[in-house]
């Protein structure tokens, strides 16, 4: 007979209490599957995309919260050229903007010739005229608009010259327009949101990673000591920066959810050693050692964690599903949570049985077999 | 029988408020191997604590238990010595509820390297010693009073130890089941010469004990 044995009896002894704290577990673990796998899949495609586009550098406003934030002067990019290893240094305007009723898209003011355009696959044109939109392939889904169709922007008139693909479904939901259209109706002319930067140093096969670190580090230096109203970010730290706000409240919700699981399982294994007290005296007093009553009690935590582990990463991919699907985020959100983010979660949900088994495994032990005795 | 002294009590005591309840007052005696000690009282008489102080579940307020001529709370602190050398029956059983007969049997050898073949093998047999042969996977919770006392029983002796302490093994069980449970306890003591020592506070037959001493207020009577 093994532990696993009498643990599994033990959660089947009491079926109505396992079960709820099963489901209990699973429902917080649900809210964190689907809220943290969501905002791992968007760090995930921002951090591939910023990759892939060959982009070192995202220069933006100081002291933001977060990029929606930033405004900026776009003089500033022939500044930033004149920087030693600067090779190009493309402006991006951007925010939300309902085309249609609660439906909300990305719309992006780019120069015509940025180099953002390098990795588009492009059914139709490229922008040539200032009242031309690319629309991108889920947004285009999403108005069902083609190619040649018109679309009205804050009350102006694009045409549809062209639907791209790209490499994140941010931007493959978003509206990309002439950076100078867009400040003109957005009457914000000469500002713009951030300015991406490529060193010239990626493009050298024979300079070591130490060496390409080293000199994004010294431009992001002297970007910093010369423009005191900017902040650069190397993009691996920046990834994150774009939903500063998203990602907060979903860290602070998986705490909760988590202090949720711990004082659910610490409630349930409590109660179940304060019932078992007479059973574990006994084994104590014929010789069960106290690591053996440790290891019972931990073990049975770290189960209820794994069941509810397993049913809240299923509810939680159910529930992501579901909202991939909600007209609200549509586009937004493109990928379900991938296998390690799932054997994470599950990984975290026994960590997080385990600790909860802490408190009742020392009761557990705290008890004397004497007194369970003494009092029979 | 072999006369070789198993356990003794030296002058032993155990108070409580301090001092003004004295369970068990400056006593002493010699348990000798393979014998069956019945030790008699009323209730209240200390008899219970006194088993406690012999078993090492409790420490004497002063004197000392020798096991085998070693202090009992030393040797009781060695991985796997209780297990192996001592086993428990209660008056309540105190069976593991969700567990069946076999898996109650087994739980001491779980303290034991064995491997499981050889520990389902164990438990078997001793479990047909004490008459559960057709019991064995039936829950404890189904099972008669004097059933769940044959099951302590097993459990007791799976790990093959000298010394059984039984406390009012027959104080839940009617006169046939405390009968049976007697001659059970006289059948293991003689076929694998574990020795017993059990308080009651019933008369038990001659048969089923080979010494008796009566406890009174703490001391021997």
């Amino acid at each position: 007979m093994s532990l696993l044995t009498i643990v599994c009896k033990n959660l089947w002894h009491q079926k109505v209490r396992s079960g709820l704290t099963i489901l209990g577990v699973g429902i917080s673990i649900a809210a964190f599957v689907s809220l943290s796998g969501l905002t791992d899949n968007l760090e995930k495609s921002l951090q591939s995309t910023y990759k892939a586009r060959g982009t070192d550098l995202v220069v933006m406003e100081k002291a933001t919260l977060d990029i929606f934030s930033s405004t900026i002067d776009q003089s500033y990019i022939e500044s930033l050229k004149r920087i030693p290893h600067v090779k190009q240094a493309a402006p991006i305007l951007f925010y939300f903007y309902a085309v249609k009723f609660k439906q909300y898209f990305l719309l992006y003011g780019w120069e015509t010739d940025s180099y953002h355009f390098e990795e588009f696959k492009i059914v139709g044109s490229a922008l040539r005229n200032d009242y031309d939109a690319l629309v991108g392939a889920v947004a285009a889904k999403r108005l069902n608009k083609f190619q040649g169709d018109e679309i009205n922007i804050r009350g102006e008139k694009f045409r549809i010259c062209g639907v791209f693909q790209s490499m994140n479904m941010l931007e493959e939901s978003g509206i990309i327009v002439p950076l100078n259209t867009l400040q003109r109706i957005k009457k914000t002319p000469g500002k713009i949101t951030a300015i991406n930067v490529r060193l010239d140093c990626n493009d050298s096969l024979k300079m070591s990673l130490e060496q390409r670190q080293a000199i994004s580090q010294q431009v992001q230096d002297k970007i910093n000591s010369e423009f005191s109203d900017l902040e650069v970010k190397d993009v691996r730290d920046f990834v994150s920066t774009p939903f500063a706000i998203v990602f907060s409240f979903t860290w602070a919700i998986s705490i909760v959810v988590f202090i949720i699981v711990v004082m659910g399982i610490i409630n349930t294994m409590s109660t179940a050693v304060l019932e078992r007290k007479k059973e574990i005296g006994i084994l104590l007093a014929i010789g069960w050692r106290k690591y053996r009553i440790i290891t019972l009690v931990l073990f049975e935590s770290a189960i209820y964690g794994l069941l509810g582990g397993i049913i809240g990463v299923i509810l939680g991919c159910t529930m992501t599903r579901s909202l991939i699907t909600a007209p609200a985020v549509q586009g937004f959100i493109s990928m379900m949570p991938d296998d390690l983010f799932i054997v994470k979660s599950l990984g975290l949900s026994v960590l997080v049985g385990v600790f909860a088994g802490v408190y009742p495994a020392v009761k557990a032990v705290s008890i004397e077999p004497i007194d369970v005795l003494r009092y029979e | 029988m072999n006369k070789s002294i198993l356990l003794e009590a030296k002058n032993i005591s155990k108070f409580y408020k301090d001092g003004q309840v004295k369970a068990v007052n400056n006593l002493s005696l010699q348990v000798y191997s393979g014998e069956i000690l019945a030790i008699r009282g009323p209730s209240g008489s200390g008899k219970s604590t006194l088993l406690h102080l012999l078993g090492g579940l409790d420490s004497p307020t002063n004197g000392t238990v020798f096991f085998n001529g070693k202090s009992i709370h030393a040797v009781c602190r060695q991985r796997g010595f209780r297990v192996k050398n001592m086993g428990f029956i209660f008056q309540a059983f105190y069976l593991w509820q969700n567990l069946n007969v076999l898996e109650n049997v087994m739980l001491p050898l779980m303290e034991i390297p064995l491997s499981r073949k050889e520990s389902l093998l164990r438990a078997r047999e001793i479990i047909n010693d004490v008459g559960l042969t057709d019991r064995v996977k039936a829950s404890v919770k189904v099972l008669s009073m004097g059933q769940r006392q044959r099951v302590a029983v097993a459990r007791a002796l799976v790990a093959g130890p000298s010394v059984i302490f039984a406390d009012e093994p027959t104080g839940s069980l009617d006169s046939r089941n405390a009968e049976n449970i007697l001659q059970l306890l006289r059948r293991v003591n003689r076929q694998h010469n574990v020795t017993v020592v059990m308080v009651t506070h019933e008369n038990i037959s001659t048969e089923y004990h080979d010494r008796q001493m009566q406890v009174l207020d703490g001391k021997i009577a």
